[in-house]
């Protein structure tokens, strides 16, 4: 490593979440606890039809129900909003249907009540009439059915890449990205082996242990939103687009989030709350159950066509990636996956030829958005998978294979963009060395088996994105932050605190990080994708190197020498007279970017900075019933520097075990009427803790980003990378069955035992 | 979860004659842990329920006898069971049990009366129960009876249950030598067994006798595998014995798929499985022969 490391004071040493105590003793203020004089509550009533005409919905018996304030349908949103239709890609999502329902669990009308309770039983009694159409729901069938989920497509205004999509019709693909370089027909021609792989994955969902909510109070023509957010800004600046208002005129509020994961982005109930409190004109509570979230927002199922070209070496000359993302009835921000996770699709390795196709379907299933890792965990699936296959056909080491063809710094990535900062083989080597890779390895010979699997995999972190923090030094001297980076569980407010500290040199815990309300804290992408970390992290170490500026300052003017940070109160006491004024210092982060190109995908700066997540497992098999128990799992990852390394270490973990839980257990299984059967926590089954690892091994390793704050860049997601592959590469290990579709369950690995037997039978 | 009304008799006569009144539509509750959750899917609609909590005082008790019986009275917790030194000592199988069954917070407010009445295929101590031969008692304004275990369960959340009995009491007779149950679960650890193992048997001269063997969560109700068992009956244990028991299981029992397992994983789980309980409940701790 040859760039220098500044000396860290606070940052690089743990600090437990400032809001732990408060955490553990029930004094935490969730969203849930928000009550407002007069408030109503709400019950959404939800299709039973996959795909249909809505001709009708019958109100009047549960209009009749002493409690009920009213019930609304998606005509009665459109008295108020013109155009009800929201999303961040696409402007497709109804408040409540409108003509059509697209999936089982669609909201199609909404009763409003004094209770929940009284609004829970009139909602039952709102009959919708809906004529069936024929569905269609998985993703192959979807690029080729006349089967269409949308009349045409709408993209979203904001984005100017999918204007060229606008009023397309007779489709479900909502968007193709491509990242083309080199002649990948011609090396596939002359390449010494070829490999064909297909992999897929399940529906799943985030499953917060917080259900979704929003609270909203609508009067003189300002909007109050008390909401489950990651995405205060955005939920503003939609809501204020939904009603044609200033964005002045909106406030979104929240508070810590019971668990976010990519679930709580964007707007989700927020449409629908500020429509009803301004039909009723009172304030309305829209909160969902943990079943109902299953209707709400998932993760994408895949299909992975994955096909590499490779010399006697051992050496990938040529790849080519067929993604079909399976967005169901609403891109949601699908389309964004589909493009900014959809590039590192041939993962990370140095290619010359590289084709990828990465295409985002509509179906009639419930949507799929952003998911922890934002697509990266299914393309990690599949190209760590193939890496496997063709490690073990070709008789190679898996970790020499990789490292045979690893990208590392100075060499280009697919889409041109140089890579930097990006440890991609330290982290395969550390994990390799914490896993005892070089040493002998005993599969035992009897009923159990025992198996290993490695894999690494990578995230480009999401651009452009902006972030904007302020830090105000009260007249006594205390310190606070303003921003809307959202505390979901990740130790965000912990981190900006340590970075005022790291800058001001006041304790980190006395440092105040405010909830993030639109009224008072500057603008915030969103909290997702691992960002806060490198964009609020800069944003608020120049807020809090502006506010140090502007005490020196200060200082100089009533001729002090140096600014204590133990005593900052006796500026404010020489200028003002009295303990009064405030210094607010800002802060405005936005990395370089280059967009790709539209045919190529090619971009010399496709982002600022690259996740590296690295995995290794060993699991033994039961051969009689293809259940298996995973002894230990090592997870490594490239952070750069940890700037709290207490909450990095358990960043890793708990996406590691979430993960897990994606790969072992957990699938939304639908019948043939794209019917649920098991939405709510009875039969979709998480991680338990019974269900982790006996023993899981997590680091960092020694790496610096250079153009991050203080080194550093995010970590939550990285620890999800390479756990499937790694599961099903370690259980082919041990009995030879080789699982190319999630979930990994072992009645699965037992048919594909009865299925050798067979054939050597 | 829509409001109801909560009848709360204070007396178990109160409660039986509110249970025998014509009218009444609704069901009684106990630890009301599986009731709720049903509620709460829509899948019980019920205006009313009646709380047998004001009862408990004087229907909790647990006695183990100086032969090793034991009797429950019907409001007893699973927890109460769970910890109470004399069953912990008279029929260790149970302990065993209530370790995976469900969770401390379900055990702590469920009641062996209701959870018995419940009926879903997929519980442990049904199976458990039936190996050991015990039965329930059923009191009415119409009498008292005794049901045994075995013959409890008639279908999918069906019960011998007439609409205006409560179990009231289990009588469970002395646990044999060897008992053990393997609860499988291929999903989470914490989840619905697909497949439920319970044996149980005397030694005599080393010679497996009056084996009882039932499954759970394999049919619409506990199965008892009355071939398998007739392959062990007055045999020594030996690993090609319990092959061909297992394979007796497998032939005899009709094994239903559900969400857990197909047919034919549920008949491999049992074929591997099966020896494994034989071995374990050799191995299994003895029932205490208790102080005179």
């Amino acid at each position: 490593m040859t760039t220098e490391r500044p000396p860290l004071n606070r940052l690089g040493k743990g600090l437990r979440r400032l809001e732990a105590i408060d955490k553990v003793t029930g004094r935490v203020d969730y969203t849930h606890h928000v009550t407002l004089p007069g408030m109503l509550h709400a019950k959404i009533v939800r299709s039973h039809v996959a795909h249909g005409r809505l001709v009708g919905i019958d109100t009047a018996q549960a209009k009749a129900v002493p409690g009920v304030h009213g019930v609304f349908t998606g005509a009665d949103i459109l008295k108020i909003i013109p155009e009800p239709y929201y999303g961040p890609a696409f402007h497709d999502q109804p408040i409540l249907a409108i003509d059509k329902v697209r999936y089982v669990g669609e909201p199609v009308a909404v009763v409003v009540a004094e209770s929940p309770h009284v609004a829970e039983d009139a909602a039952g009694l709102v009959q919708a009439e809906i004529d069936e159409l024929p569905a269609v729901f998985d993703e192959i069938e979807a690029m080729h059915a006349d089967i269409y989920v949308h009349d045409s497509l709408r993209p979203a205004g904001t984005f100017a890449d999918l204007k060229h999509l606008n009023g397309i019709r007779d489709t479900n693909v909502a968007l193709t990205f491509g990242v083309k370089k080199g002649n990948v027909e011609e090396a596939f021609k002359t390449a010494h082996r070829v490999f064909r792989n297909t992999f897929k994955t399940q529906q799943v969902m985030h499953v917060p242990l917080e259900p979704m909510v929003s609270v909203a109070d609508v009067r003189n023509a300002h909007a109050t939103i008390h909401t489950a957010s990651q995405t205060p800004s955005f939920a503003r600046t939609e809501i204020a687009r939904l009603l044609g208002w200033r964005e002045n005129q909106v406030t979104v509020k929240t508070a810590f989030l019971g668990g976010g994961f990519g679930c709580k982005l964007y707007v989700k109930l927020e449409p629908l709350a500020v429509a009803l409190s301004m039909l009723c004109r009172r304030p309305v509570r829209v909160a969902l159950t943990m079943a109902e979230q299953f209707y709400t927002i998932t993760r994408h199922p895949t299909t992975f066509n994955i096909e590499s070209a490779v010399d006697e070496n051992g050496r990938i000359l040529a790849r080519r990636c067929e993604v079909i993302w399976n967005g169901g009835a609403y891109a949601d921000i699908g389309p964004r996956v589909t493009q900014k996770s959809g590039f590192t699709a041939p993962g990370p390795y140095d290619i010359e030829h590289v084709d990828v196709t990465s295409v985002a379907v509509y179906t009639n299933r419930p949507p799929a958005g952003a998911f922890r890792g934002f697509g990266i965990p299914q393309l990690v699936w599949a190209y760590e998978s193939q890496a496997d296959i063709i490690a073990r056909e070709m008789g190679l080491d898996p970790v020499e294979f990789r490292l045979r063809n690893v990208l590392t710094d100075g060499k280009r990535h697919a889409t041109g963009t140089v890579m930097k900062d990006a440890a991609i083989p330290l982290v395969l080597n550390r994990v390799a060395e914490r896993f005892g890779w070089s040493r002998p390895f005993e599969h035992g010979d009897g009923r159990y088996r025992r198996g290993r699997g490695i894999g690494v995999g990578i995230k480009a972190c999401v651009s452009p994105t902006t972030s904007v923090a302020a830090v105000s030094v009260a007249a006594d001297g205390s310190c606070s932050v303003q921003c809307n980076t959202v505390d979901m569980g990740q130790g965000s407010d912990t981190l900006m605190a340590m970075i005022v500290s790291e800058v001001l040199g006041v304790p980190a815990e006395s440092v105040s990080v405010v909830n993030p309300d639109t009224d008072a804290s500057p603008y915030d992408m969103a909290t997702l994708g691992s960002r806060s970390t490198f964009h609020m992290g800069h944003a608020v170490r120049l807020a809090a190197e502006d506010a140090q500026a502007k005490l020196l300052a200060m200082a100089r003017e009533v001729g002090v020498d140096q600014v204590d940070p133990a005593d900052l109160g006796t500026l404010f006491v020489r200028k003002f007279g009295m303990q009064a004024g405030t210094v607010i210092g800002t802060g405005i982060y936005k990395p370089t970017y280059q967009s790709p190109d539209k045919s190529t995908g090619q971009s010399e700066d496709i982002t600022p900075n690259w996740m590296i997540g690295g995995t290794a497992i060993e699991v033994e098999v039961d051969t009689e019933t293809g259940m298996y128990t995973i002894l230990r799992m090592e997870n490594v990852v490239d952070c750069g520097t940890a700037l709290n390394p207490l909450v990095v270490q358990t960043q890793i973990s708990g996406a590691a075990i979430m993960q897990l839980g994606t790969v072992t257990l957990e699938e939304m299984e639908f019948d043939e009427q794209g019917q649920l059967r098991n939405a709510g926590l009875s039969e979709y089954k998480i991680p338990g803790i019974q269900d982790i690892p006996r023993s899981i091994g997590r680091e960092t390793v020694d790496a610096y980003q250079s153009n991050g704050p203080f080194g550093g860049k995010g970590v939550g997601e990285s620890a999800t990378f390479g756990v499937a592959s790694a599961l099903a590469a370690a259980i082919e290990d041990a009995v030879g069955v080789r699982i190319t579709q999630l979930p990994i369950r072992p009645e699965k690995i037992w048919e594909g035992m009865r299925a050798q037997q067979e054939q050597h039978a | 979860m829509s409001p109801f009304e909560l009848l709360q008799p204070a007396t178990l006569d109160e409660a039986l004659k509110i249970m025998a009144a014509p009218d009444f539509a609704g069901r009684p509750v106990s630890g009301a842990t599986a009731i709720s959750l049903m509620r709460r899917a829509g899948i019980l609609n019920v205006d009313s329920l009646l709380s047998l909590e004001g009862l408990r005082e004087s229907l909790r008790d647990i006695r183990v006898a100086d032969d090793g019986q034991a009797r429950v009275d019907g409001l007893a917790t699973l927890g109460e069971m769970e910890r109470h030194p004399g069953l912990r000592a008279s029929h260790p199988l149970l302990s065993q049990v209530f370790a995976t069954l469900a969770n401390p917070r379900v055990r702590n407010v469920a009641m062996i009366g209701g959870y018995l009445s419940h009926g879903d295929p997929h519980m442990d101590l049904p199976p458990v129960l039936s190996t050991l031969n015990a039965n329930v008692v059923a009191q009415s304004l119409r009498g008292v009876r005794e049901i045994a275990v075995d013959r409890l369960y008639q279908g999918y959340y069906e019960t011998a249950l007439a609409a205006d009995e409560l179990i009231t009491g289990l009588a469970i007779p002395r646990q044999p030598a060897c008992a053990y149950y393997k609860k499988i679960t291929t999903r989470a650890r914490h989840d619905w067994p697909t497949l439920g193992i319970a044996a149980a048997f005397d030694l005599d001269g080393g010679r497996i006798v009056r084996a009882r063997l039932f499954i759970g969560a394999a049919t619409d109700r506990p199965l008892r595998l009355q071939q398998a068992e007739s392959v062990l009956d007055g045999q020594a244990w030996s690993a090609e014995l319990g092959r061909r028991a297992a394979q007796a299981a497998v032939d005899e029992a009709t094994l239903v798929p559900d969400s857990h397992g197909s047919t034919a994983y549920k008949q491999a789980l049992l074929l591997a499985h099966l020896p494994e309980v034989f071995e374990q409940a050799l191995r299994a701790p003895q029932p205490a022969a208790r102080q005179a």
